[in-house]
């Protein structure tokens, strides 16, 4: 069930420079809305994670400021984040812990999500044993176990290669389907970007600032096919176009 | 390859030192030289078979393993505490590691005889030997493991709100094991060096392995000196083989050389 309805995130005129001065982010003004997927777009360095630190409260603005109407958040971060010394099923179980849930339940909610993950015969593993894929499912898992309203996913299939990039996106698009949650997508793939997502914001080169903001029309039940229609093909365009007349601005 | 096939090349050169050192002392050396190397088998009859011989070695090497433990374990404690506290605050570690990199440049022993004018000749201050000699590698090692943890779990358990002491106890911790006992590892085995040499320095109470050392020499008994030395050497050995052996039992399988092994791919 995908719940719509009022904001989840909301960023006013937030920008981010570092000690020194560099300028990371350029204001960037965007809202997030319950069951919305925002994917965010743009070339490397140009601060689509700063954006997303910044929505987290990982990195505090420099300008603006970040409203969020939950606390109920759960980050993807690129490399999964697991601890090598635990087993799938305690690292899944992590998240949990952090928020003081009792034993039982946890080993409940982590069971629950491994099965969803297609996991549940890795419990015992540790994160050396599976592969990279494998490895991001467990780190969904570990994200999903408390259910979590609101989602940030840092590039989070960067490292895979594009089989288990392309498989990993439909599971997550049946996990949004099922749960409904709000999310940022961040990723280097305009592609990937229009075929999760609601809504494709694009930036610019560093420092970013947002030159597009795109509905994306799909209904959330995407097949992989969807990914070779001219609909689908037109959209990616669109993106890209807003990429390239950004970076020709620059040149 | 097997336990059997990786032991053959050891005892192959054990066999070539032990025939090497058989040769010189029998036929190079003559007799009335012959105490600069006692042939092996006169060690092992006269410094390990004779039972009053090995009853006194074997006291020694208890009372010098007692010094080298209390001081591992003291240097540990300390070393690990002060790992901590650096790496929960940048000027803490900013103010001590320096002075634990001096502690590691000053040579020890040169510091023995002042050791022994303020806290006496005897167990105190060979223990205090142990503690300084075993302490930077502890430091070091502990303050590296605790910083290794990855930047993304650390965003993770800020996300998550965790404080300070759970952060340490569910990620720097054990995310500083393996590190740990390589300095532990290091450590213990500096620390058996420190009993031993102390004893040249300390020999009031009763003798350790380093007093007996020093006593056969003067006394040109080789047979017992070469034991003596053997059996030292033996404990290092010991001790060091047995940090290694609880690392893998502490780490498990999940460090670097374990970990890849059964990937599925």
């Amino acid at each position: 069930m995908v719940r719509d309805g009022g904001a989840l995130l909301e960023l006013d005129g937030v920008g981010v420079a570092y000690p020194g001065g560099v300028r990371a982010l350029e204001p960037v003004t965007a809202s997030v809305s319950a069951g919305e997927f925002v994917g965010v777009v743009g070339p490397s360095g140009c601060g689509k994670s700063t954006l997303l630190r910044a929505a987290a409260g990982l990195v505090a603005p420099t300008s603006g400021r970040v409203v969020r109407h939950t606390d109920d958040l759960a980050y993807v971060f690129q490399e999964p984040t697991l601890m090598p010394w635990r087993t799938v099923r305690r690292n899944v179980e992590l998240v949990a812990e952090l928020r003081g849930v009792r034993k039982v339940e946890r080993r409940e909610r982590a069971a629950a999500m491994l099965g969803r993950v297609g996991l549940a015969d890795f419990a015992d593993h540790l994160p050396a044993a599976l592969s990279g894929g494998m490895r991001m499912r467990a780190a969904l898992a570990q994200a999903l176990v408390m259910r979590p309203r609101f989602f940030l996913f840092d590039e989070p299939f960067s490292a895979l290669d594009e089989l288990t990039r392309e498989r990993l996106a439909d599971e997550l698009l049946a996990l949004h389907r099922a749960d409904g949650f709000g999310a940022v997508f961040v990723t280097h793939s305009v592609a990937e970007a229009v075929y999760l997502s609601t809504r494709v914001l694009v930036l610019s080169a560093r420092p970013g600032r947002v030159v597009a903001d795109l509905d994306v029309p799909f209904g959330r039940d995407r097949e992989p096919g969807l990914r070779y229609t001219p609909e689908f093909a037109a959209l990616v365009a669109r993106a890209t176009g807003a990429l390239r007349a950004q970076a020709g601005e620059l040149s | 390859m097997t336990r059997l096939a990786r032991a053959v090349p050891v005892l192959v050169v054990f066999v070539v030192v032990l025939v090497c050192w058989h040769v010189v002392s029998t036929v190079v050396l003559s007799p009335a030289r012959r105490f600069l190397l006692p042939a092996p088998h006169e060690v092992l009859l006269v410094g390990f078979l004779d039972p009053d011989n090995l009853s006194d070695l074997l006291a020694a090497l208890g009372r010098s393993a007692l010094v080298a433990v209390l001081g591992l374990v003291i240097a540990a404690a300390l070393g690990v505490g002060l790992a901590v506290l650096m790496s929960q605050a940048r000027w803490v570690e900013q103010a001590v590691y320096p002075y634990a990199v001096v502690l590691q440049t000053v040579p020890i022993l040169a510091l023995v005889p002042l050791f022994g004018f303020w806290f006496g000749f005897g167990f105190p201050s060979r223990v205090l030997v142990c503690v300084l000699i075993a302490l930077f590698p502890v430091v070091a090692n502990t303050l590296l493991g605790l910083k290794s943890a990855s930047a993304g779990l650390h965003d993770l358990l800020t996300l998550h709100r965790a404080g300070r002491v759970r952060r340490l106890l569910v990620l720097q911790f054990p995310a500083a094991l393996p590190a740990l006992f390589t300095g532990l590892r290091i450590s213990a085995g500096l620390s058996v060096i420190g009993a031993v040499v102390g004893d040249f320095f300390f020999k009031q109470g009763e003798p350790g392995i380093g007093v007996l050392i020093d006593l056969y020499r003067q006394r040109l008994q080789s047979e017992q000196l070469f034991a003596a030395v053997l059996l030292s050497s033996a404990f290092g050995v010991v001790v060091f083989w047995l940090f290694g052996a609880l690392a893998r039992r502490a780490v498990g399988s999940w460090h670097e050389s374990g970990a890849a092994r059964d990937r599925v791919r």
